[in-house]
């Protein structure tokens, strides 16, 4: 019988540079990294990125604000409020342009008064945020690929809708249009007369204008450089961008103020109230009015265990391995302002905060992903939020 | 017709654009008459910044008074498709805001041309490059104006992703003539030419020499900028 040789074999650890290892495997690189301190983007764990701000220079209004400026507004710009916003590496433009709607619901005095009473008591009390509306906006993150838009896009989309929509930031008064008349005089001159304007009573009171418009917000916000969760920096671009809105100032011919017309459909008259045409003043806007207390701002935050058996500092003396750790309980840490593809990928627990100057939430949402997260964690995280609402609100003035 | 994508948030169906009238009649007294025929400005030497972005293998925006231009590349990457194809194979995708979309797509075919005439595709067999150009101020209506622009800013992109390309070329604007030239004006790799009338081969002639005075200005901005570059870099 022939002896069998054992065969040793060696075995030799493989080191990686931190670029490599980051790449093969992100959440051990996230875990060496938060035991000496600090996180991958060098950040501390509670320090966020820088945000700067440049509002409202892509708008149309922008120009004739600028008195030096001897360029003509062009007519093709239909952008009307705009912010462009760089946190660290990551850029979102975002655009608001409007359309116009019109307004087809009845007005109180339609109402039968004593019939209806009792159901507007009843509606009254519930009818708070059928006061307020939303921007309805698309996002788009720039990541070199074509095709349809990705479920973080309509995911973030959805959500930047609903928490304007809750945080009653735009009421519907602000975008019910005021429509002028534009009057062509005899001697040819044409003037445009605005329903605010010093002598526009006796001129307004000749015009009946019947139908009721609304103004229409969409918003178009697009991410370059992604480098993480986009959710915060859509809605603080979106938050500046809607403070820098303009309404345009909307006539009406004078000719087109009344018109009715009658149309023969088989073998019936009909009378139709022709559709107006409104047209925008391409200079003269007024400023958006907001619910300026509601205005909030995002910040988004990550928990995750801290892996003892990754700590460096205890790779080192790993030369007796039977010694049991001193410190058996799992620390959890809380970092701000998620960054990176090892946070993204190896955090799962998150909390979302949307809030106000005041500190009153607009947004909360807590994924526990198996993390622990204490009430400490939860005070600490709305404690940081405060001073990141704060600090960003300081950038609109 | 309004046919909604379900997939996004778009608003009320019945919702009608923003009109806005040209500022007419009551303005035009000056004695400067604005209308239509106002050409487009003159070249000037934009601002140049490249690697932007940091998701893309390379970028470059362009920014003049009238314009703010962004051109990501992104690649070489691999292509879906089995086939081995021994070049690489580029796309152009143009992204604005004022222009139709039938009107980029022309300009983004007449791009891949010209890309494909100087950037060496043998090197990056089975592998696709896409290169992304986003308008982002567009003050000027006139899609031809912005080519040498957008070709500029696609070359230092390109450069900047270390895409591997045989020369620095560039393009110049003249009287709705674009012309791109390289090899310090000796070769051309494409014309282009939306509106206006021919006006026979002298005309054509000139307006071809004034092309390659911008492109040679286009040139000499670009290796001025990476000589800078490297020089920083050491």
């Amino acid at each position: 019988m022939s002896t069998e040789e054992e065969a040793t074999v060696e075995v030799h650890p493989v080191s990686f540079p931190p670029e490599i290892l980051a790449r093969i495997s992100p959440e051990l690189s996230l875990q060496r990294h938060l035991s000496l301190g600090f996180r991958p983007s060098l950040r501390g764990f509670e320090e966020f990125r820088d945000v700067s701000v440049d509002v409202g220079t892509l708008s149309r209004y922008h120009q004739l604000q600028d008195p030096s400026s001897t360029k003509e507004v062009g007519t093709d710009n239909h952008v009307l409020g705009s912010c462009v916003l760089r946190e660290g590496d990551v850029y979102v433009v975002t655009k608001i342009t409007g359309g116009i709607i019109e307004d087809v619901t009845m007005s109180n005095e339609d109402i039968d008064e004593e019939e209806d009473a009792e159901l507007l008591e009843l509606t009254e009390d519930h009818s708070d945020i059928t006061k307020y509306t939303s921007v309805y906006p698309v996002v788009e993150v720039e990541r070199g690929r074509m095709g349809a838009c990705t479920d973080e896009e309509m995911i973030t989309s959805q959500k930047l809708f609903d928490t304007l929509q809750h945080a009653k930031i735009l009421p519907k008064s602000s975008l019910k249009v005021k429509p002028g008349v534009r009057i062509t005089n005899d001697d040819g001159t044409v003037e445009i007369i605005y329903p605010d304007s010093a002598n526009s009573d006796e001129v307004m009171s000749s015009f009946k204008i019947n139908k009721k418009w609304s103004y229409v917000l969409y918003a178009r916000i697009e991410v370059f450089g992604r480098t993480g969760p986009v959710f915060d920096l859509c809605w603080n671009s979106l938050m500046y961008a809607l403070k820098s809105v303009q309404l345009p100032k909307a006539f009406i011919d004078e000719r087109a103020t009344d018109l009715k017309m009658t149309v023969r459909t088989r073998g019936r008259n009909a009378i139709i109230r022709e559709t107006y045409n409104l047209l925008c003043d391409p200079n003269d806007s007024t400023p958006i009015r907001l619910a300026e207390k509601n205005i909030s701002f995002a910040s988004t935050y990550g928990l995750i265990d801290l892996d003892p058996e990754a700590d460096i500092a205890n790779l080192e003396e790993d030369a007796d391995g039977d010694e049991a750790m001193v410190d058996e309980e799992v620390k959890t840490v809380l970092l701000a302002d998620i960054e990176g593809e090892a946070e993204e990928s190896s955090i799962k627990s998150n909390i979302t905060i949307v809030s106000n100057a005041d500190g009153r939430f607009k947004r909360l949402s807590i994924v526990g992903g198996g993390a622990k997260i204490t009430p400490a964690l939860l005070a600490k995280s709305i404690a940081l939020s405060k001073q990141r609402t704060a600090d960003l609100a300081g950038k609109l003035i | 017709m309004n046919v909604q994508d379900r997939r996004r948030i778009l608003g009320p169906v019945e919702a009608k654009p923003l009109a806005f009238p040209s500022i007419n009649v009551a303005k035009s007294d000056d004695g400067e008459s604005k209308e239509k025929t106002s050409s487009p400005p003159e070249f000037t030497d934009p601002t140049i910044r490249t690697s932007v972005l940091t998701n893309c293998n390379g970028s470059c925006i362009l920014e003049t008074p009238q314009l703010s231009l962004l051109s990501s590349i992104y690649g070489p990457k691999s292509t879906r498709s089995n086939l081995f194809e021994s070049r690489c194979q580029i796309n152009v995708i143009i992204k604005s805001s004022i222009f139709s979309s039938s009107e980029l797509k022309e300009l983004s075919s007449f791009l891949i041309n010209v890309l494909e005439s100087f950037v060496c595709l043998e090197l990056y067999p089975k592998a696709g490059i896409d290169v992304f150009v986003n308008l982002n101020i567009e003050e000027v209506d006139e899609l031809s104006w912005y080519i040498p622009y957008i070709i500029m800013s696609i070359v230092l992109g390109l450069v900047d992703a270390g895409i591997e390309i045989s020369d620095l070329p560039g393009s110049g604007f003249n009287d709705n003539n674009v012309a791109c030239f390289t090899k310090d004006g000796n070769e051309v790799i494409g014309i282009w030419k939306d509106k206006g009338e021919t006006k026979g081969d002298e005309h054509f002639l000139e307006s071809l020499e004034a092309c390659k005075v911008q492109y040679l200005r286009i040139k000499e901005l670009m290796s001025s900028y990476l000589l800078s570059q490297s020089d920083k870099a050491e």
